[in-house]
């Protein structure tokens, strides 16, 4: 290289099957995809999406080789996945009962989960309700709606070190019969994954 | 690596092959080709040679060998944002930092991009992340009608800058005592809901306002009950996200 000084990236193609070189650093080459890059670099940055045509929801995240967690990729930027059921969904007495909507984690990791919804109860009694990703996580947070009559209710909690493909959802508890769920709200943010 | 070049060498043979102009242009021709570099705009379909330039999605290639394929785009390099516990001291316009309580184990990563001309003395504008939630789930009680703490503090979050920030918070209340009024403070600001019955519970949840706080103020949810009885609270949380800081 004679003629000029070429931008080589840290992870350099190559040269043997190389045709092309850039002559400045690549601009715009961010990935954007399903799945977050297999080999990434300290620092990357990448643009995860449940789909590339019609997403729901695009979080970016930085690789930080650095940390001692397994969930290396930290959430930088996005807005919250976000889903309302406005049917009347009744709760199964006695037993955490998750209700739409869902949604499906798509990596392992550390998530900031929330749910709200209105409870409507027909007699003087009690119902609880929260986000969850299963049964016995909802019932650990123990959230109580009292009063005979229709209740809004709202929590967030952070769910930590979750498999990937968990299904996320509210959960709801009846004391008794005839107590629903009404516009039942999820919202799913990411806070780090692998 | 071997550089192939667009030039095609003289079939040479001894005896035979005239050294005439003819075949020592081709030379030199040859050599001004292989020493220089033909800058040739977009890229299209076609036959190019080693010193080719061209211009393919907005960024200028090269030709290191004799090639028809269209540019691949490298990897790109690591973001150069600064990542770290403290944001840079001396940032140009437009610059990009995360801020994070730990860079080997963060619980937040906020970014944030510098807004040289805000009239805000914070400039440092978030542009990415998620809260910061902090959760107590003990159920805890209190005869105190101020607020105080319960057995186990908080949650509570210390705020890492001076800056504007939205602070929600909730908790399930329940009095001992019906018509009692429960209490919930998050930083000074109460809130109150009243006991339906006895021992009902109730969740509640509240956003405050955009409040300018100073780094390194601790914001705390404490607790209270009005007009007697026992407050219970449990599945205490708080959540802190920065809109800008100094």
């Amino acid at each position: 290289m004679t003629d000029l000084d070429l931008a080589v990236p840290l992870a350099a193609p190559n040269p043997a099957t190389t045709d092309w070189v850039p002559l400045g650093a690549t601009q715009g080459a961010m990935a954007y995809g399903t799945s977050l890059p297999a080999s990434p670099l300290d620092g990357q940055l990448a643009v995860l999406v449940d789909s590339v045509t019609n997403p729901t929801y695009q979080w970016q995240f930085r690789y930080n080789a650095g940390s001692t967690s397994a969930y290396k990729w930290e959430f930088v930027g996005g807005a919250p996945f976000s889903a309302v059921d406005s049917s009347t969904q009744a709760l199964t007495v006695s037993v955490w009962t998750g209700v739409l909507p869902t949604f499906t984690l798509p990596r392992a990791g550390d998530y900031v989960l929330g749910a709200s919804g209105m409870l409507r109860n027909a007699t003087d009694t009690t119902a609880q309700f929260g986000p969850g990703v299963s049964a016995a996580f909802a019932a650990g947070g123990g959230r109580v709606i009292g009063g005979w009559d229709s209740s809004l209710a709202r929590e967030n909690v952070r769910a930590n070190a979750q498999t990937a493909s968990t299904v996320v959802r509210p959960f709801g508890y009846a004391a008794t019969t005839g107590i629903t769920a009404v516009n039942a709200l999820l919202t799913v943010l990411p806070v780090r994954v692998s | 690596v071997s550089l192939v070049a667009h030039y095609v060498p003289n079939a040479w043979t001894d005896n035979v092959t005239p050294v005439d102009k003819a075949h020592m242009d081709k030379i030199e021709n040859g050599l001004v080709e292989a020493a220089d570099l033909y800058y040739l705009g977009d890229w299209s379909a076609g036959t190019y040679k080693e010193g080719d330039i061209v211009v393919y999605n907005g960024v200028a290639y090269i030709a290191v060998r004799q090639t028809s394929a269209a540019p691949v785009p490298w990897p790109p390099a690591p973001s150069p944002t600064v990542y770290g516990t403290t944001l840079p001291a001396s940032p140009v316009d437009g610059q990009e930092a995360i801020l994070v309580d730990s860079v080997t184990n963060p619980s937040y990563q906020w970014r944030f991009r510098y807004n040289a001309g805000s009239s805000s003395g914070y400039k440092w504008e978030l542009v990415g992340g998620a809260p910061a939630l902090v959760p107590v789930f003990a159920a805890e009680t209190t005869t105190s009608a101020p607020y105080v703490d319960l057995a186990t503090p908080g949650p509570s979050f210390t705020v890492p800058r001076s800056g504007d920030y939205y602070t929600s918070f909730g908790a399930q209340g329940a009095g001992s005592l019906k018509g009692s009024v429960l209490s919930l403070s998050c930083g000074g600001n109460g809130f109150n809901w009243a006991v339906p019955d006895v021992n009902y519970g109730s969740l509640v949840s509240f956003s405050d306002a955009v409040r300018s706080i100073n780094a390194s103020t601790v914001v705390k949810l404490q607790y209270g009950i009005n007009f007697g009885g026992t407050g219970t609270f449990q599945q205490r949380w708080l959540q802190v996200m920065p809109r800008r800081v100094a």
